[in-house]
């Protein structure tokens, strides 16, 4: 008998935590589930019979999930909470830095380097005034996509498509701001007064642009994580 | 392609039918299945994920309600589900509609027919 009953809420357990539905809809499977395991153990049924009959928790649930889509719930689990939290930390930590940017170089005054002899200058570099801050703030837009795409990948169940979509679409704006990032990079130089295009190799691999990279890599990743999980749900 | 038309029907009516079957007797979900079996056999062979969701639609409207009845001797607790007056009242509405409206199908069929 103690046996019987364990194998009955092992499997209503299975079957619970398989199921994507609210709390409030779990508990009234659960209790409507474990009557009907009840009347058919006490119409002589065994386990295995009525694991047949309903089948295999993973089965019975799946069966569940669909039948039920209207009641099925998002459900946001601890890591896309994580990174939410992890983008809107970037953000906040970028308009700091811009702000205390903004105050040195108010301060020091010190945005136009000026290169050249007593005789005149010959090349002046704008480049740190201008991309700089304007980099960083495309590639703090490309990881707060990143973030966020993978906040919606994060989330289960519910309108996943949905959230498949919005996830692929942040990713591409994010590849977006990351490859801007990357052009508004190249220092302008004024050579006698014609502006001249060239990549800054040097300063564009400086180590804290190194780290902006990286983190800026999340939107392709989160790109390809998307549209393997749309195929996956078209499938 | 039939299959579809099948089980757009049987969901259509499904309500009306489990509404009709609580309403003559209180019933648990596993003996509801067992009575549509008993009497029409193949057509409404449930499965406890369909019916569950029409119980529990059937609830939220107010036409059913639930309750938990005492196991007797070492059985456990069971939960059954009765018909309320509104619940009685909504079936004798679908019960209406569903002839009014398997008149105006055979109406519009035989007609072709002849």
């Amino acid at each position: 008998m103690i046996q019987k009953d364990d194998k009955k809420e092992k499997y209503i357990r299975q079957v619970c935590r398989n199921l994507q539905l609210s709390h409030e809809m779990k508990k009234r499977v659960e209790s409507d589930l474990r009557t009907d395991i009840e009347l058919r153990l006490e119409s002589g049924k065994n386990m295995a019979d009525i694991i047949r009959e309903l089948g295999t928790p993973r089965e019975a649930a799946a069966y569940f999930n669909v039948e039920m889509t209207a009641e099925r719930k998002t459900k946001f689990s601890g890591l896309s909470w994580f990174f939410l939290a992890a983008a809107v930390v970037t953000r906040v930590s970028f308009i700091c830095y811009y702000i205390f940017l903004n105050q040195v170089n108010d301060r020091l005054n010190e945005g136009i380097s000026i290169i050249g002899g007593a005789d005149g200058p010959t090349s002046i570099f704008i480049a740190g005034k201008i991309s700089g801050p304007a980099v960083d703030w495309l590639w703090g837009a490309a990881i707060v996509c990143g973030f966020l795409a993978a906040f919606f990948l994060c989330a289960g169940y519910g309108k996943s498509e949905k959230n498949h979509r919005i996830a692929l679409i942040l990713s591409v704006i994010g590849i977006l701001f990351f490859v801007a990032g990357i052009v508004f990079h190249l220092p302008i130089t004024y050579v006698n007064g014609s502006a001249e295009v060239h990549l800054n190799i040097k300063s564009l691999f400086s180590r804290k642009n190194i780290l902006l990279m990286v983190f800026s890599l999340i939107p392709v990743i989160t790109l390809a994580i998307a549209i393997y999980k749309r195929k996956k749900t078209k499938k | 392609m039939t299959d579809k038309f099948v089980q757009q029907m049987k969901k259509g009516v499904l309500d009306m039918v489990v509404l009709r079957v609580i309403a003559e007797k209180d019933n648990y979900g596993y003996e509801i299945i067992q009575e549509l079996e008993r009497r029409d056999g193949e057509f409404f062979h449930l499965k406890e994920g369909t019916l569950y969701p029409v119980l529990y639609r059937l609830e939220d409207s107010g036409c059913i309600c639930s309750a938990w009845q005492e196991g007797q001797g070492r059985s456990a607790p069971k939960k059954y589900y009765t018909a309320t007056e509104q619940g009685k009242e909504v079936y004798n509405q679908y019960w209406q509609q569903w002839n009014e409206f398997v008149g105006c199908v055979r109406t519009i069929c035989e007609e072709g027919e002849q």
